[in-house]
């Protein structure tokens, strides 16, 4: 090969730094004498910069993108979202994103998208034809409304029940909330031929997208806060409040009857509860209602400091800051770092994480536990007796409950309570690593990819796990530490009140199965053992819901364009 | 040049439990994460913002776990390629192949567009590399955090990519 075809087939090696020294000087030397190799050396460093300068994104993409997202992220943070396969387990079922897969929720016992209340069906009937083209469809958690997109006119509509909602330009994220409310995002046509996004909650239309949302427990109620011109308003039920600068942190109590949240008048910021503001902070921020609505608890900052400061011969950019937990009327010290506040399930006591200078430890009840390197937020078991969160200590992370810790791989991913034990996925999320249910005094469980809705699950008077876990291409529910059967993707399980019956959702070549597990007690292991069955194949099956007696299982299922709801018998 | 760098500060006061940190660090990833997404989908808008959405509630969710603050723009990254493989992993690309097949020539409307476009074409790990490397500014250290790969590697990745656009574009020159 001459020096000319050498250098043009190294090139791109050369101005990414791949070649050897004396192939660096070899290629230098003849850039420099050969002007048509010197053109094509100067066309891929145009290349570079052409690349390094792309990637504009569209304002309006990422400020409805931002929008969606931080409505998401209240929604999680309260934890009180509507379950279903994609928001909980997207590690799990990440790729029913890709394929529009529909979601139902997983929320028995719940109401109708009408005001009356109803038990879930457990007759099996036809439900709906979905028309020719439908995109999006749900069914409500007691299987007794439909509800799903169609496009006309290049036009799209929502038909729920019997109602049509639109026309819309676009639909997303439709879904049902425990309470059976369906909510959705769509953009509605604008003014010179623009598009805008609202949020439908129910029969509420939000204009424009709210930044902020806060739901009740059961779905039923929404408070949120829009920007109009610049300045926020908050819409609770039919009351209005504003107007302020910003609003942060947006929150109702559990029925939704009472809204509070953060908001800035100025430069100083104040804790609205139902509209009245409390004492001024520089900064508020993580407001939490008691459990039964009475007093809420949040972090105020009261001072910060910031700017270049000269350590020996250095100069460092330095931020710091004062933070007190506020509980009602009670104020505490101030804190260099304070974490979000957690009442315990009776009300009587918080507990939040805080740090000064480098130590981090939980503060609750207003005593102080041991001194770590890091906490996580602390959480209470149901019952309110135990105290749980994780800790590092010199690169060693630990999961602390009620003081005693055990020694977990990583960080901590999920915690479950159950039957007065604890278990947590421990893992990270920046790379391929594995992640492992590690449960207390019970060890840990096998090593998986990815794993996902952990609980704990009655068998006798056992408290066992049951998670989702992949493998590599392969799904599969773990029931007591045991993976059953492997499928292309799962459902999160239902378990039966009884305890005797587990049902989850399963899809292997192409086709949705519904697997119901009969959990026998192994006598020779003494431990549970599930012995799992298919049901007919679907095209797609939806969330189970067991009947009050566990004798019977009913899911949403669809063939073709047919919707069903499905109820099977148990034995 | 379009890295998403943010304040130390902000990522550490975000792990604190800081909601308007943690806001204001969702806003500054979020545009970086969707465009790394927009281009691993070849421009599709709608699957980017889906990719994106499910990227950042992974990151509000383990943003905790996030052990080195510095490193928090290859930790994003790595979440991004995370999901992207998860929602890729029923539909994977064809197996790298020893010859990469040179796009066909467009009419695009300028130079910019016509390695866009040739960018686009690309296999998956070539793209990746090429959009973290350029589009990101990520260094070569930081990519082998993103993408879980040798830097060695990553680097043949982005020279390899380079070539097919800049003999592409040679091609379309002659037209």
């Amino acid at each position: 090969m001459n020096a000319c075809a050498e250098t043009r087939e190294r090139v791109e090696e050369f101005a990414v730094d791949l070649t050897t020294p004396v192939e660096r000087r070899a290629i230098e030397q003849h850039l420099g004498e050969c002007e048509a190799c010197r053109a094509t050396f100067h066309r891929v460093r145009r290349i570079e910069e052409t690349l390094m300068s792309a990637g504009g994104v569209p304002p309006a993409v990422v400020e409805a993108g931002l929008s969606r997202l931080r409505v998401a992220v209240e929604r999680e943070r309260r934890g009180r979202d509507v379950i279903s396969r994609r928001s909980v387990m997207p590690l799990i079922a990440a790729a029913s994103l890709m394929t529009g897969i529909f979601v139902w929720v997983l929320a028995p016992r719940v109401q109708d998208a009408g005001p009356a209340k109803q038990e879930p069906s457990f007759d099996e009937r036809k439900l709906v034809t979905l028309p020719e083209g439908v995109g999006e469809y749900e069914v409500a958690p007691d299987g007794r409304t439909v509800a799903f997109v169609v496009t006309r006119d290049g036009k799209k509509r929502v038909v729920v029940g019997d109602t049509v909602r639109g026309p819309y330009e676009d639909v997303g994220s439709l879904s049902f909330t425990p309470a059976g409310v369906i909510t959705y995002d769509a953009s509605v046509a604008a003014a010179g031929g623009a598009e805008r996004s609202v949020y439908v909650f129910g029969k509420q239309e939000i204009d424009p997208y709210p930044h902020l949302l806060a739901v009740s427990e059961d779905g039923a109620r929404a408070a949120w806060a829009v920007v109009r011109d610049g300045t926020w308003s908050v819409t609770a039920g039919e009351k209005q409040y504003g107007p302020y600068d910003e609003v942060a942190d947006l929150t109702v109590t559990r029925d939704g009857g009472r809204v509070a949240f953060g908001a800035r008048i100025g430069e100083r910021w104040s804790v609205f509860v139902d509209g009245k503001a409390g004492p001024d902070y520089e900064a508020v921020r993580t407001v939490r209602w008691a459990p039964d609505g009475s007093r809420v608890a949040y972090v105020g900052r009261v001072s910060h400091e910031q700017g270049m400061v000269k350590r020996g011969e250095e100069r460092t950019f330095v931020k710091s800051e004062k933070v007190v937990v506020v509980v009602g009327d009670v104020v505490s010290d101030p804190f260099d770092h304070v974490g979000a506040p957690v009442f315990r399930p009776d009300g009587a006591e918080v507990a939040y994480r805080a740090g000064i200078g480098g130590g981090w430890f939980v503060v609750s009840g207003g005593k102080r536990g041991d001194e770590y390197d890091f906490v996580g937020d602390p959480r209470y078991s149901p019952d309110g007796k135990q105290l749980i969160h994780s800790a590092r200590l010199e690169a060693a992370w630990y999961v602390v409950v009620g003081g005693k810790t055990t020694s977990v791989p990583d960080g901590i991913r999920e915690i479950a309570f159950g039957g007065g034990r604890v278990a947590v996925v421990a893992g990270r999320e920046d790379g391929p690593g594995p992640m492992q249910v590690v449960e207390q005094e019970a060890g840990s469980g096998a090593k998986y990819d990815s794993i996902g809705g952990l609980r704990f699950a009655r068998f006798r008077d056992e408290h066992v796990t049951v998670y989702c876990a992949r493998q590599g291409a392969w799904h599969h529910v773990v029931y007591d530490q045991i993976a059953g059967p492997r499928y292309r993707e799962v459902g999160l399980p239902a378990v039966s009140p009884n305890g005797r019956f587990i049902a989850y959702p399963a899809m292997r070549s192409g086709k949705w199965v519904l697997v119901t597990g009969a959990v026998e007690h192994n006598e020779s292991e003494n431990r549970p053992l599930v012995a799992s069955r298919n049901s007919e194949d679907f095209d797609d099956v939806g969330s189970p819901v067991f009947s009050a007696d566990s004798r019977k299982v009913a899911f949403p299922a669809r063939k073709g364009r047919e919707l069903i709801w499905k109820v099977i018998a148990l034995e | 040049m379009a890295v998403m760098a943010p304040d130390i500060r902000l990522v550490e006061h975000a792990q604190r439990g800081d909601a308007t940190a943690r806001d204001r660090l969702l806003e500054e990833a979020y545009r970086g994460v969707f465009r790394y997404h927009l281009r691993l989908a070849r421009g599709a808008m709608d699957e980017a913002q889906e990719l994106a959405h499910e990227t950042m509630l992974r990151v509000v969710r383990s943003l905790e776990t996030l052990r080195e603050p510095t490193r928090f723009v290859p930790w994003v990254l790595a979440i991004a390629a995370n999901v992207w493989r998860d929602a890729r992993r029923r539909t994977p690309d064809a197996a790298l192949p020893e010859e990469l097949p040179a796009p066909e020539p467009q009419d695009d409307a300028d130079e910019a567009q016509a390695v866009m476009h040739r960018l686009d074409a690309l296999p998956e790990p070539y793209r990746a590399a090429l959009t973290l490397r350029y589009l990101h500014g990520l260094d070569y250290d930081a990519m082998e955090v993103a993408l879980g790969a040798p830097a060695g590697t990553l680097r043949s990745h982005v020279a390899r990519g380079l070539k097919v656009i800049r003999e592409s574009m040679e091609k379309r020159s002659r037209l």
